[in-house]
């Protein structure tokens, strides 16, 4: 060390200091100096092990804000995480990142975090806590669920999962499936559920589809945020700045419907402003020219498509095909539903076709309405119509990971007794027969104890009274439940209602592996480690699955027998030991080398485009796209046997004119149902999520809840109106206003835009109170009736009707 | 496959950049009698003769020397109206959430802003673009001139810089500004204590009563420079180009910085572009943030 030291060193060391002190006459001083390499010894940082005064280090890891899984590189300056930055390395942003991701630093140092496990000692919601070691909280807990599979009723065991996918949400299926319960319920279908429902039937798979966006010559978006809070905002915005200036002589067009001026749609080149909730008119409207006028890809649809023309089947019967169906959707009968007038429809279609491939995309509140499935449906058969499938520019199945499987679980008797009980939500029952999960009718199932009691329920990533409708619901039906455990790091609305609270690790201090929301098509898996040691007493809620299998014993021990969640990932990442990868020069050879080069790059992927892969692409009983879903068809002909019960069903789905089965086979159209008499309900509720909603919501990060697009107004609930409409209702801008719907009511700040459609209320999601009481006002999502689509059970976001009256001043 | 790569530009800069050299958009004209206007109110004002001697362009370049001269470029064809850039910013440079009061009276404090731009009031014959509004770093900057305590100053790299201990919280700059890029602290700035953890110690906090404002991360510059000097490497473009925090976060990479004095810097080729303007360029301020749009400009 001291050779180095030269006599050199010493006096740029000694210019450093006074560079040091000058900067704090200007305000803005360069105090550390990073890898100092005239480093003598430096003083250790008290409260931390091995850390050096002023050192620094840069750490990568991943972003929880959203699904998307950026690649953060974080500054971490004497064990304090100062900086997330992008990580350049990472496929998913590209060293970029948006406000959400940023603001990570104001989750993992937030005031009101959960400093250790705690029970209950109070009446529900009153946050009458008390402090309990993990052992005896685990203990408690793994005796009751003990004693729920000891008297055979292990399917009373409900776990609310706001994961869809990666190693944590399967770590929750094993677990459940090992002690017989079937009641792992996500929160797609409050959701994107619509979207990936309609590519699940119509495509095959079970994952939301990806987009080759850099090579594509068109884009048509109907409703989705894409700039917003679309799952992959982030390449989304890198990807639309590369067509917009990088290719030579080529600009691609992009055009974005939606009712709201948003900001994605103030960022399309065109904006095509229409009626809420007829998404589905309108695609089918673009379908109907694109038949009509021979525009439509004719090979793909012959040699990958099934039911365009009319068929028939085994049994001789006669089945409509897409092409007919759609006959009857002329653009001047699409104008009269959709509000969009049929020149703009014609040219959209001709646009479309002329640009090809093209990209036709939607997300989940496009399809969050009454007919959502038939209106996502109808939205991804464009894409088949031009032959945009697997092809370059066009929409990719997601191919994931070849992530190593855990050996089989063998289960027990009590455990399959348990599983043979139908789903408490009801999803893929007679009651929802098309869903593949219904959490909105978890409060409705539990307070009638129908199908059967819910004696546990637990919530991981999920604080469904602040986020879903009906609060005041889940607050009864949380209140029925005799083990209420939830796993949020913050004291939010629900985990004030739950028995236990088992704090996580926030995602800044976890180590996983997280697979990113479909972006690209190529595999990928970041990886998520801890930038800093865990400030708290808290634990990775994957340690203590497997601590509560462990104490359980038995086959559920067994199916699980990993002492961490470490040890449990690492078993799955031997699966990409050797395998093909673009992340880093040469495949590891064992899984050691795989993590170390995971934790240098900041994950693994293989960036390698696969094309027309049509095996890989459509997983269907045809092998083929299917306008006609052979699997809606299965499943009805499964859950309906004989043809009077469908019809009974149709009959109380108020759908008693529908041709059934092919018209639930087909992406077909329905109107919204709008719930509220218009008369006395006048104005549409379109509830939103801006570019703020992180993980959680907004309003517990500052930084998100004063982010500009808000204008002040963050910190409270507000709602946009139309400045015409207030006009007539008197009102003004800032005007204390509540906003009444057949639901409930709320107390929101009226701010006045023009760019919201007049008839409708916007309504940002995410706001509130913060710290939450008990008694606080029921959020936004309660102004939401909770109806859905009557097959799929997709959340009808866009299905209320709300009026709007000042507030008495006080 | 294609890539999308941070340094990919479209032929459009490259290809016009020395088709249309000099003033771009706005009456040169103007922009020299404006210039000369301010600059005979300044010699009068500061009485900073020796300054106002040279003439308008050699404040900014001085003749033979490799003087940095520091310059943003912002596309607002490519940026999305994220917010990335604002939140950046109020992380590295530990700007303090201000709370629901100060926000509902618009004092939130954002060095780096975004300002909606409409065009219409009709639904639907109406569009919205966003701004990202960091200081202009003028090269004849308002605000200097009328700090009545040298707080504020230009440092010989042209930036606008302040010394927050020295500001007495008059607020003169704040009024001079015509791009309102100064904020006022009404408030002592709180971090609850869990959250004094990630403040970053490269940058002062600014107590109540003072104005701040944005530095162009002078303080990553100096950190930058002074790790080249050590090292005894040499310094590119390139290091500089995405180096200010809200250039660093830009996921659609509209926001490029660098030395507008290196005639072969990506900043200086971009602020030539036949898209670029410049915001209030008529006040003869002479801002070195350039932005780049493809429709016309309606202030």
């Amino acid at each position: 060390m001291n050779d180095k030291l030269g006599r050199r060193g010493f006096f740029e060391r000694l210019k450093l200091g006074a560079l040091a002190l000058a900067g704090v006459g200007s305000g803005a001083c360069v105090a550390s100096v990073r890898r100092d390499p005239y480093a003598i010894d430096k003083e250790p940082v008290p409260g931390t092990t091995g850390w050096r005064a002023g050192e620094e280090r840069s750490v990568l890891t991943t972003c929880g804000q959203c699904p998307a899984a950026c690649g953060l590189r974080t500054r971490v300056v004497e064990a304090r995480a100062v900086k997330l930055d992008g990580n350049p390395d990472s496929p998913v942003n590209r060293g970029g990142i948006g406000p959400k991701g940023q603001a990570g630093l104001q989750v993992l140092y937030h005031p009101d975090r959960i400093r250790g496990p705690v029970k209950r000692i109070g009446a529900r919601g009153s946050a009458d806590w008390k402090p309990v070691s993990w052992e005896d909280a685990l203990a408690e807990i793994a005796a009751k669920l003990h004693r729920l599979r000891a008297d055979g009723t292990p399917e009373s065991l409900v776990v609310v999962d706001g994961q869809t996918r990666g190693l944590m949400h399967e770590l929750w299926g094993r677990f459940l499936t090992a002690y017989g319960s079937p009641n792992h319920i996500g929160h797609e279908s409050t959701g994107f559920g619509g979207k990936r429902l309609a590519v699940a039937y119509m495509q095959g798979g079970s994952d939301l589809p990806a987009y080759d966006w850099e090579q594509t010559g068109y884009v048509l978006g109907l409703g989705t945020s894409l700039f917003e809070s679309w799952c992959q905002t982030m390449h989304l915005m890198r990807a639309s700045s590369h067509l917009r200036h990088n290719i030579p002589g080529r600009r691609v067009k992009f055009v974005h419907v939606s009712p709201r001026l948003s900001r994605t749609s103030s960022r399309a080149d065109e904006w095509v402003p229409i009626n809420p909730a007829t998404y589905g008119a309108f695609a089918l409207g673009l379908a109907h020219v694109l038949c009509r006028d021979g525009l439509h890809d004719a090979t793909f649809v012959r040699d990958h498509t099934f039911g365009f023309e009319d068929w028939t089947d085994d049994k001789g019967e006669r089945h409509r095909g897409f092409r007919a169906l759609v006959e009857q959707y002329d653009p001047a009968k699409v104008a009269a539903l959709t509000g969009v007038p049929k020149e703009t429809t014609e040219r959209v279609a001709r646009e479309m076709a002329a640009f090809r491939p093209a990209i036709v995309v939607a997300d989940g509140s496009a399809a969050a309405a009454s007919n959502g499935l038939g209106t996502a449906m109808s939205i991804h058969a464009l894409n088949a119509l031009l032959g945009n499938l697997e092809r370059p520019g066009g929409m990719l199945m997601q191919r994931r990971a070849p992530l190593a499987a855990w050996a089989p679980e063998v289960i027990d008797q009590a455990a399959r007794a348990g599983l043979a009980s139908p789903r408490i939500d009801g999803a893929g029952t007679p009651a929802r027969p098309l869903a593949h999960t219904f959490v909105q009718a978890l409060p409705e199932a539990i307070l009638s104890g129908s199908p059967y009691p819910a004696k546990a329920l637990f919530l991981y990533y999920s604080n469904p009274i602040f986020t879903k409708p009906d609060g005041k619901r889940w607050k009864e039906a949380l209140e029925k439940v005799p083990l209420v455990v939830s796993f949020s790091p913050f004291a939010d609305e629900s985990s004030l209602w739950a028995d236990y609270v088992l704090p996580d690790h926030t995602y800044l201090e976890r180590w996983e592996p997280v697979e990113p929301a479909p972006s690209r098509g190529f595999p990928a898996l970041a990886l998520r480690q801890p930038v800093v040691a865990p400030l708290y007493h808290t634990a990775h809620t994957g340690d203590v699955v497997l601590k509560l299998a462990q104490a359980l014993g038995g086959s559920v021990a067994d199916a699980l027998p990993w002492k961490d969640f470490r040890e449990a990932s690492e078993i799955r990442l031997a699966g990409l030991v050797k395998k093909e990868t673009t992340s880093v020069e040469t495949p590891p050879d064992d899984v050691e080398a795989l993590i170390e080069a995971m934790q240098t790059k900041g994950g693994w992927w293989n960036e390698v485009a696969r094309y027309e892969d049509w095996a890989a692409g459509f997983q269907t009983p045809s092998g083929k796209f299917e306008f006609y879903s052979r699997a809606i068809a299965k499943r009805l002909e499964t859950l309906f046997p004989k043809r009077e019960d469908l019809l009974a069903r149709l009959a109380a789905a108020g759908q008693a004119n529908v041709n059934a089965p092919d018209d639930l086979c087909l992406p077909t159209w329905s109107p919204p149902r709008l719930e509220g008499d218009p008369r006395s309900f006048p104005l549409v509720l379109l509830p939103f999520r801006a570019v703020n909603y992180a993980e959680g919501g907004v309003r517990h990060i500052p930084w998100l809840v004063e982010l500009p697009i808000a204008r002040g107004n963050g910190w409270r609930e507000h709602v946009e109106m139309n400045p015409k409409d207030a006009m007539l209702l008197g009102l003004g801008e800032k005007d204390e206003v509540i906003v009444e719907s057949p639901a409930g009511a709320g107390h929101f700040r009226l701010r006045l835009y023009a760019g919201v459609r007049p008839g409708t209320l916007a309504l940002p999601l995410g706001h509130g109170a913060w710290p939450p009481g008990p008694n606080d006002p029921p959020g936004s999502y309660s102004l939401i009736v909770n109806h859905s689509d009557p097959w799929a059970g997709i959340l009808a976001i866009q299905g209320t009707r709300v009026r709007v009256r000042k507030a008495a001043t006080t | 496959m294609s890539t999308l790569n941070e340094d990919e530009r479209g032929p459009e800069e490259g290809a016009t950049a020395s088709a249309t050299p000099g003033q771009p958009r706005r009456s040169a004209l103007l922009a020299l009698a404006t210039t000369s206007v301010a600059l005979t109110v300044r010699a009068a004002l500061a009485g900073s003769e020796e300054q106002a001697k040279k003439p308008p362009e050699a404040n900014a370049v001085t003749a033979g020397s490799r003087k940095r001269r520091w310059g943003m470029v912002i596309d607002l064809d490519r940026c999305t109206g994220c917010g990335g850039c604002v939140v950046a910013c109020q992380s590295e440079n530990n700007v303090a959430p201000t709370g629901p009061e100060m926000s509902d009276k618009t004092r939130g404090i954002y060095w780096m802003d975004l300002l909606p731009m409409s065009k219409g009031t009709e639904y639907p014959d109406l569009s919205e673009t966003v701004l990202p509004v960091p200081c202009m770093h003028c090269d004849d900057p308002p605000c200097v001139k009328v700090c009545p305590v040298g707080a504020t100053y230009q440092t010989d790299e042209g930036i606008t810089a302040q010394v927050w201990d020295r500001c007495i919280g008059c607020r003169y700059c704040q009024v001079a500004c015509p791009y309102a890029r100064r904020h006022f602290n009404w408030v002592e700035p709180s971090f609850p204590a869990s959250a004094r953890s990630q403040l970053n110690p490269d940058v002062a906090l600014r107590p109540k009563g003072v104005v701040e404002k944005c530095t162009f991360c002078q303080h990553k510059i100096r950190a930058v420079t002074e790790r080249a000097r050590v090292d005894e490497t040499e310094l590119h473009d390139k290091d500089f180009q995405h180096l200010p925090a809200c250039a660093q976060a830009c996921p659609a990479k509209a926001i490029t910085f660098g030395d507008l004095n290196d005639t072969s810097s990506e900043v200086s080729r971009l602020s030539k572009s036949p898209r670029a303007f410049r915001l209030l360029e008529e006040l003869g301020t002479r801002p070195k943030v350039t932005y780049l749009r493809e429709t016309k400009w309606q202030d």
